[in-house]
């Protein structure tokens, strides 16, 4: 065998192993002139590092936020706002409208009204594991069954409008729900715990093994 | 991407303490900063020196710059490495599992398709690689460097100044390393086809 082979034995050995990268070889990488980017490669970056961006400001959010007693509508909507994204943001990402999202964060849509694929594009985005999901669904379903179809409904007042001010009071339903529903049953009702699994075959099916436990 | 000297400024910024604490303090500015910085030097490090194909290689990159923005808090300033060093080495990890996680996927199709011949020639390869990998290990750190280097195209002059040699001596000991990889191979039985 020639010293060449043996050389690119060498190069191919050393993709596999563990070695370390010197600081005067990255300064050697990052001084060498870099061919031009092929067009529309900036625009991809710029786009890209705006998804970065929210991806992080979602994890400093989920290591703020509990979610033992939340509903899963309240809770996405809690750790968005700690990211201090806004729906259209994350309407964006699901490549879905800004009312889909409302809907699942209210509680109008439930887990099992949404597909495995959806929800497990939230759980994606949202970086929930499958127990932790779980929870969350057993207090919606809960805290679904309390609230029946009651809705609030609330007038404007101190300088904020009725949808705003309707939003709040909804909360604030919620939380009572919430609490109400914590005196009950704690066990996973059938039709979520279908749902959990369906959803965890679709994160298997997306390679996510890392969101299982 | 324009101007090189600026380029290198800009580097050399990214390296400094007071950039590193914004970073920590998640600057927005600064992510985008570092992020625009280094995810087109990533890309072409890891589809020229590191095999990934151009179509996977922005998604390697921005993996690093993902991992390494997320465990920036356990970088510091002034340890054995550069910040920009620290990335590289991030990439270069997500490049190795790379490799591992497409191999694995290739012997896994290999197993399902092939007839029971043709398995044993990638199989026997590999057995190359990994006896090479223990080789490598067994000899000099100078050695190795020298031996990855220059399978990398850097030039033994580039060798030389790096390891603080002259380009013969790289040379010379680029030479004898191959040498005693032929010499501990005629060894192995495994590895007769090799010589």
């Amino acid at each position: 065998m020639k010293d060449d082979d043996i050389i690119d034995l060498i190069r191919l050995a050393t993709l596999e192993a563990e070695f370390e990268l010197c600081d005067q070889e990255v300064d050697a990488i990052l001084a060498r002139p870099l061919p031009q980017p092929p067009t529309g490669k900036l625009e991809r970056y710029k786009l890209r590092l705006v998804r970065l961006q929210q991806d992080l400001a979602i994890r400093k959010a989920l290591g703020l936020t509990k979610h033992e007693n939340r509903t899963i509508g309240r809770y996405l909507e809690f750790v968005r706002e700690q990211a201090c994204l806004s729906r259209g943001d994350i309407a964006e990402r699901l490549g879905k409208n800004v009312d889909f999202v409302q809907k699942v964060e209210t509680g109008d849509w439930d887990l099992h009204e949404l597909t495995p694929q959806e929800t497990a594009d939230f759980v994606e985005l949202f970086q929930i594991n499958i127990p932790c999901l779980a929870n969350l669904a057993k207090n919606s379903y809960g805290a679904n069954v309390v609230k029946s179809t009651f809705r609030v409904a609330a007038r404007s007042h101190g300088g904020k409008q009725v949808d705003v001010r309707a939003e709040d009071v909804d909360k604030a339903l919620d939380a009572f729900v919430r609490k109400m529903h914590l005196s009950r049953t704690q066990e996973l009702p059938a039709l979520v715990a279908l749902c959990i699994e369906k959803v965890r075959s679709e994160l298997i099916k997306r390679g996510r093994k890392d969101l299982l436990e | 991407m324009k101007d090189d000297s600026c380029e290198r400024a800009s580097f050399n910024e990214l390296n400094s303490a007071e950039f590193l604490a914004e970073l920590k303090a998640n600057s927005s500015r600064e992510q985008a900063r570092f992020v625009n910085g280094l995810a087109y030097p990533l890309e072409c490090y890891l589809t020229n020196k590191m095999g990934i194909p151009p179509a996977d290689a922005e998604d390697v990159a921005f993996e690093a710059l993902e991992r390494a923005l997320t465990s920036i808090e356990s970088f510091h300033y002034g340890g054995p490495a550069k910040l920009t060093t620290w990335v590289f080495r991030v990439a270069r990890n997500r490049a190795v599992d790379y490799h591992r996680a497409k191999k694995r996927e290739r012997e896994r199709l290999n197993s399902l398709t092939c007839p029971p011949i043709a398995r044993t020639n990638p199989k026997i390869r590999n057995e190359q690689l990994s006896w090479l990998v223990e080789c490598l290990n067994g000899l000099d750190p100078k050695d190795i460097q020298i031996l990855r280097w220059h399978a990398e195209q850097y030039t033994f002059a580039e060798i030389g100044e790096w390891l603080k040699m002259t380009e013969g001596n790289a040379r010379i000991r680029h030479k004898r390393a191959l040498d005693r990889i032929r010499e501990l191979a005629r060894g192995e039985r495994s590895l007769e086809n090799l010589l």
